[in-house]
């Protein structure tokens, strides 16, 4: 049992240094960057230009009640800031990578094609588009936090997954999903 | 499979390329990997009393009033020379924290660090928006290349080469000084109000000094780092970190406190109570599993009995032969002294 004075619980109080920071939580947040920028080679990046600077401020952050969701906001605004929007073009796909799926006839790999193709498609998305369906189908965010992460309101948010995910439907061949 | 199973299994899959974080780890700079600083206590709020202090191992003394350095009433206490201070700041702003490295310090971080805010820290005493920060460090610790390759564009702070981006003005006031100027990242003040506290800033002659003097600590450990916060002379906590390797101690006095239950021992005359714990660290969020250590937790707070709390806290590593014993916490206390003229004038100002 802990003690508790007011609001307060001892396990809160426990801040975490920068070094341990990184010694528990570098795999999962390369991993979120990952997803997030849909590219693994600018998540890398992405994760060293942050931490860097999280590390200069560390005694500020380390003091947040959700030091590890601050990082990840982040991680999110420098893969949406103008210098990162450019190189979050460079993920895009020849449109002949997507063409050779369609129009595929099935046979037993069709799952493990799909869910390649799923994966090509979402890369030529909008970064924000793209970021969006991120953070729900990884990190199962609401709109409101989305919203939060990427600066915009919930209706934006809706009309990015909205879009994003008619961006998809459109581009599947639609005898391999029923959608 | 419908449209967000797909899109579900691709995020997954995409999860998977992603690099060995090793490499991400590998190109931080080398101070990240060796260097650790001691875990923290947050002391919490239960009484804003007026400011007490106590030398431990003496009778109690009379509550204490804050002072200006030249007032110290304690010999031996450890201070830290404020190297800068901005001038100019905006309306409302009061200073909350100040934190400096010990001279004695091996650790390779930002050397100093003060904080100023409009509105007055909350209970747990962490820095509530909106905030100004000035944090002064060595100039090899230069982040000019990482700040510039975020995308960060040149400035000039009083004939001194600078870099800002929506929310840090960083500049090298010396060759081997750099100096930062911070604001909420995601609530950043306007660039010209940025500027024109970088270009404000002046050398300080003030000094930070501890309300706490350690007579005696285990083999090995050295006292590092000064952390001083609070709203007013009446409200403050003042830290001192003191890391070695997996251990880390702390030993702080202030007019908050989180109780613990735990053993009621007397510590030097005043009720005090240990507690040893342990917090599992072996879940990263993702159902990882990422470290088979637990952290054990000794924490002993000892009530002075006139407003203010002693607490020193160890943490180490259960899985390791270096520990910080129960004995060693107790004798920590017993040999602290606490300056009955503390210098806190300088908070809320």
């Amino acid at each position: 049992m802990r003690f508790r004075i007011g609001l307060f619980d001892l396990s809160q109080e426990l801040s975490v240094n920068f070094e341990e920071f990184v010694a528990t939580r570098l795999g999962a947040l390369v991993r979120y960057a990952t997803v997030v920028t849909w590219d693994a080679h600018l998540a890398e990046d992405i994760t060293q230009d942050v931490l860097v600077r999280a590390q200069a401020r560390w005694a500020r952050i380390e003091r947040l009640d959700a030091p590890e969701q601050y990082v990840k906001r982040m991680v999110v605004n420098e893969f949406l800031s103008w210098r990162r929007r450019r190189a979050a073009r460079l993920v895009l796909l020849p449109a002949e990578s997507i063409e050779e799926h369609t129009g595929h006839l099935a046979d037993g790999t069709d799952a493990v094609d799909d869910l390649d193709l799923v994966r090509r498609l979402i890369a030529r998305l909008p970064p924000k588009q793209r970021a969006a369906i991120a953070l729900r189908y990884y990190e199962d965010l609401t709109d409101e936090q989305i919203g939060e992460l990427l600066g915009c309101r919930t209706g934006t948010v809706r009309s990015y997954l909205s879009r994003g995910l008619a961006a998809l439907r459109e581009a599947l061949p639609s005898e391999r999903a029923s959608i | 499979m419908n449209i967000d199973d797909l899109v579900r299994d691709a995020v997954r899959r995409q999860e998977m390329l992603a690099v060995d974080p090793e490499h991400v780890r590998a190109a931080l700079p080398v101070r990240t990997t060796h260097r650790r600083r001691g875990r923290t206590v947050l002391v919490m709020a239960t009484a804003a009393a007026a400011i007490a202090a106590v030398t431990v191992p003496a009778v109690l003394q009379d509550p204490p009033v804050a002072s200006p350095p030249a007032a110290a009433a304690l010999a031996g206490l450890t201070t830290v020379p404020l190297r800068y201070e901005p001038t100019w700041l905006p309306g409302g702003m009061a200073e909350r924290e100040r934190a400096a490295l010990l001279p004695t310090s091996s650790l390779d971080m930002e050397a100093q660090h003060r904080t100023w805010t409009k509105s007055a820290l909350p209970d747990d005493l962490k820095t509530p928006d909106p905030f100004v920060t000035l944090t002064v460090t060595r100039a090899d610790h230069d982040p000019r290349e990482h700040l510039l390759a975020a995308g960060q564009h040149p400035v000039d702070i009083n004939g001194r080469p600078g870099w800002s981006d929506s929310h840090t003005v960083a500049w090298t006031i010396t060759d081997d000084t750099m100096l930062l100027v911070t604001s909420p990242e995601l609530a950043p003040l306007p660039d010209a109000d940025l500027l024109r506290i970088a270009r404000s800033v002046r050398p300080d002659h003030d000094r930070l000094r501890a309300a706490l003097r350690l007579d005696w600590l285990p083999a090995g450990f050295e006292a590092q780092r000064l952390d001083q916060r609070g709203n007013s002379p009446a409200e403050w906590q003042s830290r001192i970190d003191v890391p070695n390797g997996h251990r880390a101690l702390s030993v702080q006095i202030g007019t908050r406190v989180t109780r613990q239950p735990g053993e009621r021992l007397t510590v030097n005359g005043h009720p005090a109570t240990l507690s040893i714990g342990d917090d599992t660290d072996s879940d990263d969020g993702t159902g990882d599993v990422v470290s088979p250590n637990t952290v054990v937790d000794v924490t002993l707070t000892v009530d002075l009995e006139n407003g203010t709390y002693l607490t020193v806290r160890a943490t180490h590593l259960s899985n390791t032969t270096e520990t910080v014993s129960r004995a060693d916490v107790i004798k920590i206390a017993e040999n602290t002294v606490v300056d009955p003229h503390p210098y806190l004038d300088w908070l809320g100002r």
